[in-house]
C-alpha cells in the first residue's frame, strides 16, 4: 500500500500563491477558508532583512488527532495513508478543528461540514498529481509514495535534512520541508501585526505575540489567511450547564447517602440536574453546524473520540437524573438510593470526560494536562453546590445540609482557585504556545476577565462571603450571594479556558 | 510504483472523465472536454487548459497546458482564476450605450448590429472627410500579435496608441539603442549569474515562464543578484540583494563594468568584434589611435570614477556587496543573464540609461545570444504573417508621436489629455481596449476631464471584459471575451526556444465538437460577450460595405471571393501559410493546421533558439568584421552601439554612451527636515493584474496597498503600523495606511500598483468586492476631491461567495495624484514621485484624494521644456531605423517644411 507524502523545498518557493488558488479551483473552496495557503514572514534588519515563505497543507498524520476526536468517524484513513472525510457523516462539531495542531480543518460554508486537504485524492485516483503540485511554477512541491524507495520524496526524506511542523505533537506528519526557518515553521515565534502588506488582517489570533518596538528585526508574519477558532460561547455554556447538572446530582447523591431525605436531595437535585442536562444537550446540538445530524454521534460513534464517549456518559447521567426524579414522585426511596449510588461514578465521568475531550484538542496546549480534569470536577462541585444552595430557597433543609453545601462550595472554590493560581501564575509553561495563552490570560486580552471574573468573582469574593456566612451562622443572606458570585466567576473562567485556549496562532 | 502525471494525457482530452471534487469521496463522475487556450491575464501567453463540462458547457477549472513550451503546464494564480472572471457577478454581459450625459452612468442595452452601424458609420465619415487622424485605438495589454495593427493599416490609419510609455519605454529604448531589438530574452535556465533590476519572481513581464526558469537556473547553481530598494519576493530569493537608493542603479552597474574592465575579466574578443568602438574613438577620442587597445584605455578613463566606494556613496549599497556582484558577473562568462523591464528603468528620468548600463554588462561578457546569456527577443518570439497585408499608413499622427519626442518608445499615450488641452487636435472616435487610462495612467483626473469633454472625444468606445473607471466615461461599453472566450495568436520570448500559441473561445469549440455550428462567438459566450477578432471584421464591413473605400477587401475570405472572412478562415490561413513546420506536423496527424491548433493550442516553432543571426555571413550589406562580411545586428552600424550616433545626432550627445545620471527624485535633493521621501509606486504583487484583477480569489489574498515605510522613518514621523498617512505629491495628496517594515531602504516609501479601484455608482461600474464607492467633488478650476463612501462590502448575488467578502479597505488610487513626468528621450512616464509625508489629521479619511489638474498641466509644460524636438539630422520626425508598432510610409517621416 502506498503511503503518500510531500516534500516542499522552501528554497524554491517564491510565495506566488498559485497553489492556494489552484486548490480553491480544484475543490471549489469558498471565500474565507483554505485547504492550503502560503504564509510569509519578514525578519532581520535592513539591509539584511529576509522574507520567508511557507506553503502549508494537511500533513495526513500517521496518528491523526482529527480522526481520533471525530465523534462520527467522518474522518477516515484511506488505504494510501491519506486522511479523508465523508462529508455526509460530519455533524459539524468542529472537534477536528480543535484537534489539528496544524490548523488544517475548517467548516465549509457551503456544506456546513468540516473540510480539509486530502492531497487531492480525487486526482490521485486518476493518476494525477495534486493540483498544488501540478500548478507550482517553480516545482517546489514533490509528491509521492514515502514507502517507495525509488520515489523522489522517499529519497529526499532519506538523504536530506528536513523539518516538519510541530514534531513534538507526535502525530507523524507527512509533509517534509527543506530549508525551513524556525521563525516561519513554528507559528508562535513571529509576531502578528494588525495589517499585512497585502491588506487587512482578518481574525487575528488574540494571543499572538505583539511586535516589540525595541526590536524591529524580530520575525513578523506579513501575510497569512484568516483563522477561525473551533469553539466559542456554546462550549462555554456547555461547561456551565453541564457543571451544574453533574455537580448538583453528585452532591444530591452524597446528601441522600448521608441520610438527607429532604426534597432538596430527593427532588431538587435530580430536577436541577435534568433541566441542566437538557440545556447541555441543547447547547451542544446548537453548536453543531449540522444540528439535524446530532444523532449520528449515537448511531455511528467513534470509540476513540471523547466526544462520542462523553455523549454516552452524558446520556447515562441524564437517564439516572430522570429516573431519580421519577422515583421521588413514585416514592421509591430504594430506587433513589440506587440512582444515588450510580450517580457517584457516572457524574464524575460526565464531569471529567470533558477534560479528556479538550485534551484530545491537541492543537491547544492550554488544554493539555490532568489538572484540567481536576479543575472541571472542582468547578462542577462549585456549580452544583451553588445551584443547590439556591434551591434551598424553595425548600427546607437541616442545618447540616446547608453547612455541607456551604463547605463544599467553599472547598471547591478554594481548590479551583489554587489550580488557577498554580497553572496560570506559578507553574512554568511547558511550551511557547502555552506561555502565550497564559500571557493572554494574565496580562493580555483576557486579563480583566481573569482577575476580576475568574479570580475575584470565582475565588476571592465567594470565600469572603463564606467567611461572613460562617460568622453569621450560615445565613442565606451571605450564602445566596456567594452561590451567585461563584457561578458568575466559574462562567468567567470557563469562557477564558475555551477562548484563551484557542487564542494562540497554530499555523 | 504509481506514476503521477501532471495533466491528463492528450489522448483523453476529448473524453476526460473526472471525479467531482465537491462530492468526494463519493465517486461522482463528470465528463469534460479539455480544450486548450492561452491565458489573457498578462502578457506571458501561458498555455491553459479549460475543463469544459459536457453537460453544462461551463468552464469548471483552468490548468496549465503541459504542451506549451513557455509555461510548461504551469500557471500563476492569475491564470487559475479565469473562471472567477467568467462568472463574476459584476461582469458586463451585453453591449451598452450611454443614454444620459457622458459619465452619468445611465446606460441602455444596444444590439451589436446597432453599435456596429453607428461606430462604423462614424469612422467611414472620418475617412471620407480625410479626418483619419481623429480615429484612435488605444490598447492596454494587447494579448495578441499583429491582428489589430493589420486592421488599422487596412483602414489606412496611423492610429495605434499603446500603454507602453507607462510601462516599458525606458527598458525598450535602452535595449534598442544597443542591439536594435527592444526586448531582452534571457536564458535564465542555463545562466551562471542572473542580475535582475526587476521582480521577475513575482511579477515581471513573463512572470510564470521566467520565474520557473530563474529558479531552475538557481537550482543548477546560478547566483541571483537583485537590485531593488524594496524587499520584493525576488529580493527575498536573491543571493545578493542590493537595495539601492532609487535611481542610482547605473552607478553600481558601471562600477561592475569598471571592475570587469580593470581586472580584464571581460570578453575582449567579443567586444572587439561586435562593439562599435571605432565610432566612439573617432567621435569622442580623436586624440587616440583607432585601435582596440586605445578603446580599452579610453573605457578605463570613461568609467574611472566608478569605484565600488563611489558606487557605495551614490547607491547606499556597500562596496563589498558590489564587488561580490561584480565577481559573480565575471565568473559567469557568457552565461550571464540580466533583465530590466519596468522597475528602476520605468521609475526614473534617464531610466533608459540604467537599462543601457545593465546591457553594457551583457555586452562586456559577450553573453549576447549565448547559452545562459541574453537573446534578442525576435529569436524567441514568433509572429506569423497575417493574410493579405495592407500597406503602411501614409501620414504621421502627431497626437501619437509629437515632434518633441522623436526617440520615444513608443506613442506618447499618457500625455493625450494635455495634447488635447493644448489644442493639438481632437479625437472623433476613440477606442479604449482592455485599457483603463483614467485609472492606470498618472494624472487620471485630466483623463476624466478629457473623456467628459465631447468636443475633445467625439465617441468613446470601451472594449473591455469588465467594468473600469475609464469605461464609465464611454459612449459604448462593448463586452469582450476573456482568455477562454476569444481567438488570438500570441508568442513571447519566454526562453531560448520559440512557440506560437492559439487562444480560443472554448465554449464555441465545445459546441462545435457537440455538432452545434456557431455563427459568431457571441452566440457561444455568456450573454452577448463577443471577441475582437470577429468584431473588427464586422466593423470593417460596416465602414466599407460596398468595398469602395478599398478596406473591405482586407476582410474578405481568402477562400471564398467577396465573402466576409470568418475567424476559422483567418487563423486557418495563417496556420497553413505562415507557420513553418505546422502544416507538416498537422498532416502527420491527419489534421488541418487549424484543427491542430484547436487540438493542442500551441505549436513549437523551435525547440532551442539562440540569437546567432549576427554571425551569419552575408553577400552584401551587413558589416565587415576581421575581413568577413557578417549580417550583424539591427543597428545602423550593424554592431552593438556602445556609442549611439543616433543619440548624438538627435540632440543628446552627452548621452551617447552608457552613463549614470540621477533621475527626477535624487536622494541628495530630498529634504528630510520637511519629511520628503522618494515614493516608489510601481511595484506589483504576484496575484494582481492591471484591469482584470478584481475577482474574489485574488482579492481575498491581496486587496490593499498600504505604504511601505522603514521602521526608523516611521518612528521619526510618529507613525505606527496601520496609522493613516497623508502623502503630498506635486499636484495633490492621498491618504493611506502605513505598513512599517525593515524591508525597504530608509528614505524610500513604496506602494503597490493595481489597488485602489473605485466606482461611482453603488450597483454598477465596478466589481463590488474590489472597488470602493466614491464621491468626487469638483472645484471651479480643475480641483478634485475624492472621498470613499464605503469600501468593499459583502453583497447578494448568484454566487454565495459574494456575501462572504470579509475584506473592506481595497487600497488607495495613488496614480491620480501623480503629475505626468515624460522622459524627454524615451517618453517613459517616470513613475517615482518626490513626496512629502505627514501624519493624517482629524479630517483625513482613508482613501481621501485631492488633485489640482491646473497644476498638473503646469508640471506637464515644465517636463515638455526638457525635450529636444525633431527634426533630426535628415529632416525627419524619427530615426528611420527606430521601431514603431505601426510604421507609416517613408514620406510620412519628413517634417513638413513651413
Amino acid at each position: 500500500m502506498p503511503n503518500y507524502g510531500f516534500v516542499i523545498d522552501l528554497k524554491k518557493c517564491i510565495g506566488c500563491h498559485a497553489c492556494t488558488i489552484a486548490c480553491k479551483a480544484e475543490h471549489d473552496i469558498p471565500v474565507g477558508v483554505n485547504r492550503c495557503w502560503v504564509k510569509t514572514v519578514e525578519k532581520g534588519r535592513f539591509p539584511d532583512a529576509q522574507r520567508l515563505f511557507l506553503p502549508v497543507l494537511c500533513n495526513q498524520c500517521a496518528d491523526a488527532p482529527c480522526m481520533n476526536i471525530c465523534p462520527t468517524s467522518a474522518l477516515f484513513r484511506r488505504h494510501d495513508g491519506i486522511v479523508d472525510l465523508h462529508g455526509d457523516a460530519c455533524i459539524g462539531c468542529k472537534a477536528c478543528m480543535a484537534a489539528c495542531p496544524y490548523d488544517q480543518l475548517f467548516i465549509d460554508p457551503n456544506t456546513r461540514t468540516a473540510e480539509k486537504c486530502n492531497f487531492c485524492a480525487n486526482r490521485i485516483e486518476n493518476q494525477l498529481e495534486p493540483a498544488c503540485v501540478s500548478v507550482c511554477p517553480t516545482e517546489c512541491r514533490i509528491f509521492g509514495d514515502l514507502d517507495d524507495s525509488t520515489a523522489a520524496v522517499a529519497q529526499i526524506v532519506q538523504r536530506e535534512a528536513f523539518t516538519v511542523r510541530k514534531p513534538e505533537k507526535g502525530t507523524g506528519p507527512k509533509v517534509f520541508y527543506l530549508s525551513a526557518d524556525d521563525s516561519i515553521i513554528q507559528p508562535e515565534i513571529a509576531s502578528r501585526p494588525f495589517i499585512f502588506k497585502e491588506g487587512g488582517v482578518h481574525l487575528r489570533p488574540l494571543g499572538s505575540r505583539d511586535p516589540d518596538p525595541q526590536s524591529p528585526g524580530d520575525p513578523r508574519v506579513d501575510y497569512d489567511v484568516p483563522h477561525k477558532k473551533a469553539w466559542g460561547i456554546d462550549l462555554v455554556l456547555y461547561l456551565l450547564t453541564k457543571g451544574i447538572s453533574t455537580g448538583a446530582l453528585f452532591l444530591g447523591a452524597v446528601l441522600w447517602l448521608m441520610g438527607d431525605r429532604s426534597a432538596l436531595s430527593g427532588l431538587a437535585a435530580p430536577l436541577v440536574s435534568s433541566v441542566f442536562s437538557a440545556l447541555t444537550a441543547l447547547v451542544l446540538v446548537m453548536d453543531l453546524e449540522r444540528p439535524e445530524r446530532f444523532y449520528y454521534i449515537l448511531t455511528r460513534p467513534n470509540w476513540t473520540s471523547w466526544m462520542a464517549r462523553g455523549a454516552f456518559i452524558l446520556a447515562a447521567h441524564g437517564v439516572i437524573g430522570g429516573l431519580w426524579a421519577l422515583a421521588w414522585f413514585l416514592d421509591l426511596s430504594g430506587l433513589i438510593t440506587i440512582c444515588a449510588l450510580l450517580t457517584l461514578p457516572v457524574a464524575v465521568g460526565a464531569t471529567g470526560y470533558t477534560g479528556l475531550l479538550f485534551a484530545q484538542g491537541l492543537a491547544r496546549d492550554l488544554w493539555q494536562g490532568p489538572h484540567a480534569t481536576i479543575d472541571l470536577i472542582a468547578q462542577a462541585a462549585m456549580e452544583g453546590s451553588a445551584a443547590l444552595l439556591i434551591a434551598v430557597l424553595f425548600t427546607t433543609v437541616d442545618a447540616w445540609v446547608l453547612e455541607t453545601l456551604g463547605w463544599t462550595l467553599a472547598g471547591a472554590t478554594t481548590l479551583h482557585l489554587m489550580i488557577l493560581v498554580s497553572e496560570n501564575l506559578l507553574a512554568p509553561s511547558p511550551t511557547l504556545h502555552h506561555e502565550l495563552a497564559v500571557q493572554a490570560i494574565r496580562e493580555g486580552a483576557y486579563a480583566r476577565m481573569f482577575w476580576l471574573g475568574a479570580v475575584g468573582l470565582g475565588g476571592l469574593v465567594p470565600l469572603v462571603l463564606f467567611a461572613i456566612a460562617v460568622a453569621t451562622g450560615f445565613s442565606m443572606v451571605a450564602l445566596i450571594p456567594m452561590a451567585l458570585v461563584a457561578l458568575a466567576g466559574s462562567l468567567a473562567w470557563e469562557y477564558i479556558w475555551v477562548e484563551a485556549g484557542q487564542c494562540v496562532p497554530i499555523s | 510504483m504509481a506514476e503521477f502525471r501532471s495533466h491528463p494525457p492528450v489522448s483523453d482530452w476529448d473524453h476526460y472523465v473526472d471525479f467531482e471534487s465537491t462530492s468526494w469521496p463519493k465517486k461522482d463522475r463528470r465528463n469534460y472536454w479539455i480544450i486548450p487556450s492561452i491565458c489573457f491575464n498578462c502578457e506571458s501567453g501561458c498555455g491553459i487548459l479549460a475543463y469544459v463540462d459536457k453537460d453544462t458547457l461551463d468552464v469548471r477549472k483552468i490548468e496549465g497546458n503541459p504542451l506549451h513550451p513557455g509555461s510548461r503546464g504551469r500557471t500563476c494564480a492569475k491564470g487559475v482564476v479565469t473562471p472567477n472572471q467568467l462568472e463574476d457577478p459584476d461582469r458586463i454581459l451585453r453591449p451598452l450605450k450611454r443614454v444620459g450625459k457622458r459619465g452619468s452612468g445611465e446606460w441602455a442595452p444596444v444590439s451589436w448590429d446597432e453599435a456596429l452601424e453607428d461606430i462604423g458609420g462614424r469612422i467611414r465619415k472620418a475617412i471620407l472627410e480625410d479626418r483619419r487622424r481623429e480615429v484612435m485605438y488605444h490598447v492596454g495589454r494587447p494579448g495578441e500579435d499583429g491582428y489589430v495593427n493589420r486592421v488599422l493599416q487596412a483602414w489606412g490609419l496611423d492610429s495605434h496608441n499603446s500603454h507602453t510609455n507607462v510601462c516599458s519605454s525606458s527598458a525598450r529604448l535602452g535595449h534598442f539603442l544597443w542591439t536594435g531589438a527592444d526586448r531582452p530574452s534571457p536564458d535564465y535556465a542555463h545562466a551562471r549569474t542572473i542580475l535582475l533590476l526587476s521582480s521577475h519572481l513575482e511579477s515581471g513581464h513573463y512572470f510564470n515562464p521566467h520565474a520557473q526558469r530563474i529558479i531552475e537556473g538557481k537550482t543548477r547553481g546560478a547566483k541571483l543578484i537583485v537590485m531593488d530598494p524594496r524587499m520584493s519576493n525576488t529580493s527575498a530569493k536573491a543571493d545578493v540583494w542590493m537595495p539601492t537608493k532609487p535611481g542610482t542603479e547605473a552607478a553600481i552597474l558601471l562600477a561592475i563594468a569598471r571592475h570587469l574592465i580593470d581586472t580584464g575579466r571581460y570578453n575582449r574578443e567579443f567586444v572587439r568584434r561586435w562593439v562599435n568602438w571605432e565610432t566612439y574613438l573617432t567621435t569622442s577620442r580623436p586624440d587616440l589611435p583607432a585601435t582596440f587597445e586605445a578603446f580599452e584605455a579610453a573605457l578605463k578613463e570613461e568609467y574611472e570614477v566608478f569605484t565600488p566606494e563611489y558606487a557605495e556613496i551614490e547607491s547606499g549599497v556597500p562596496a563589498h556587496k558590489i564587488l561580490e556582484a561584480a565577481e559573480a558577473v565575471a565568473d559567469a562568462g557568457t552565461s550571464f543573464c540580466t533583465h530590466s523591464w519596468r522597475s528602476a528603468a520605468a521609475g526614473h528620468l534617464w531610466g533608459w540609461q540604467i537599462t543601457r548600463c545593465l546591457y553594457f554588462l551583457v555586452v562586456l561578457m559577450g553573453a549576447v545570444g549565448e547559452k545562459g546569456g541574453v537573446n534578442l527577443h525576435a529569436t524567441n518570439k514568433f509572429v506569423p504573417k497575417h493574410p493579405n497585408p495592407p500597406p503602411a499608413p501614409e501620414y504621421w499622427n502627431e497626437l501619437l508621436f509629437p515632434k518633441e519626442f522623436p526617440l520615444a518608445f513608443h506613442e506618447m499615450s499618457f500625455l493625450l489629455p494635455h495634447f488635447l488641452k493644448e489644442g493639438r487636435g481632437k479625437v472623433d472616435v476613440y477606442f479604449t481596449r482592455v485599457y483603463n487610462p483614467l485609472w492606470t495612467n498618472p494624472d487620471g483626473f485630466s483623463w476624466m476631464e478629457m473623456l467628459e469633454d465631447e468636443s475633445k472625444i467625439g465617441l468613446h468606445i470601451a472594449l473591455t471584459p469588465m467594468w473600469s473607471e475609464t469605461a464609465w466615461f464611454a459612449d459604448y461599453v462593448l463586452p469582450m471575451g476573456l482568455g477562454t472566450e476569444r481567438h488570438d495568436t500570441m508568442s513571447q520570448e519566454t526562453h531560448a526556444g520559440r512557440w506560437l500559441g492559439f487562444r480560443q473561445p472554448v465554449k464555441r469549440v465545445a459546441l462545435e465538437k457537440k455538432g452545434t455550428p456557431v455563427g459568431t462567438t457571441h452566440e457561444a459566450n455568456p450573454g452577448e460577450v463577443w471577441e475582437e477578432s470577429e468584431f473588427w471584421i464586422a466593423l470593417s464591413w460596416k465602414i466599407d460595405p460596398d468595398g469602395t473605400l478599398g478596406i473591405r477587401k482586407y476582410f474578405e475570405s481568402p477562400y471564398r471571393a467577396g465573402e466576409q472572412i470568418t475567424v476559422d478562415e483567418y487563423y486557418g490561413w495563417m496556420f497553413e501559410n505562415s507557420v513553418p513546420g505546422l502544416p507538416e506536423a498537422a498532416s502527420a496527424e491527419d489534421l488541418t493546421p487549424l484543427q491542430y491548433m484547436r487540438k493542442y493550442g500551441v505549436f513549437k516553432v523551435d525547440e532551442v533558439a539562440y540569437s546567432k543571426a549576427h554571425e551569419q555571413p552575408v553577400e552584401a550589406g551587413g558589416v565587415e568584421i576581421d575581413g568577413g562580411r557578417l549580417a550583424g545586428f539591427n543597428t545602423p552600424s550593424r554592431k552593438l552601439e556602445f556609442f549611439s550616433p543616433t543619440l548624438a545626432e538627435w540632440g543628446w550627445p552627452e548621452h551617447a554612451i552608457p552613463r549614470y545620471v540621477p533621475g527626477q527624485v535624487y536622494w541628495r535633493d530630498l529634504d528630510p527636515s520637511t519629511n520628503e521621501f522618494d515614493l516608489l509606486p510601481n511595484f506589483r504583487l504576484p496575484t494582481l493584474i492591471h484591469t482584470r484583477a478584481p475577482v474574489k480569489w485574488l482579492y481575498e489574498i491581496a486587496h490593499s496597498n498600504p505604504l511601505w515605510i522603514a521602521t526608523g522613518d516611521a518612528e521619526r514621523l510618529g507613525i505606527a503600523m496601520g496609522d493613516l498617512v497623508k502623502v503630498n505629491t506635486g499636484i495633490g495628496f492621498f491618504v493611506t495606511r502605513a505598513w512599517v517594515t525593515e524591508g525597504i531602504r530608509p528614505g524610500v516609501v513604496a506602494m503597490s500598483h493595481h489597488l485602489g479601484r473605485w466606482r461611482l455608482d453603488e450597483d454598477q461600474g465596478g466589481a463590488r468586492n474590489a472597488t470602493a464607492l466614491v464621491r468626487i467633488a469638483r472645484g471651479t478650476d480643475g480641483q478634485y476631491e475624492m472621498r470613499q463612501v464605503h469600501a468593499a462590502q459583502p453583497f447578494k448575488s448568484g454566487d454565495a461567495d459574494s456575501a462572504r467578502v470579509w475584506w473592506t479597505e481595497i487600497g488607495v488610487h495613488q496614480n491620480l495624484t501623480f503629475p505626468v513626468q515624460p522622459d524627454p528621450v524615451s517618453g517613459m512616464h517616470c513613475w517615482h514621485q518626490r513626496v512629502r509625508l505627514e501624519k493624517a489629521g482629524p479630517d483625513d479619511s482613508y482613501g481621501d484624494i485631492m488633485v489640482d489638474t491646473a497644476k498638473s498641466h503646469q508640471l506637464y509644460l515644465e517636463w515638455m521644456a526638457k525635450t529636444r524636438p525633431a527634426p533630426g539630422p535628415d529632416g525627419t520626425r524619427r530615426p528611420l531605423w527606430f521601431d514603431r508598432p505601426l510604421k507609416p510610409v517613408r514620406a510620412a517621416y519628413d517634417v513638413p517644411k513651413v
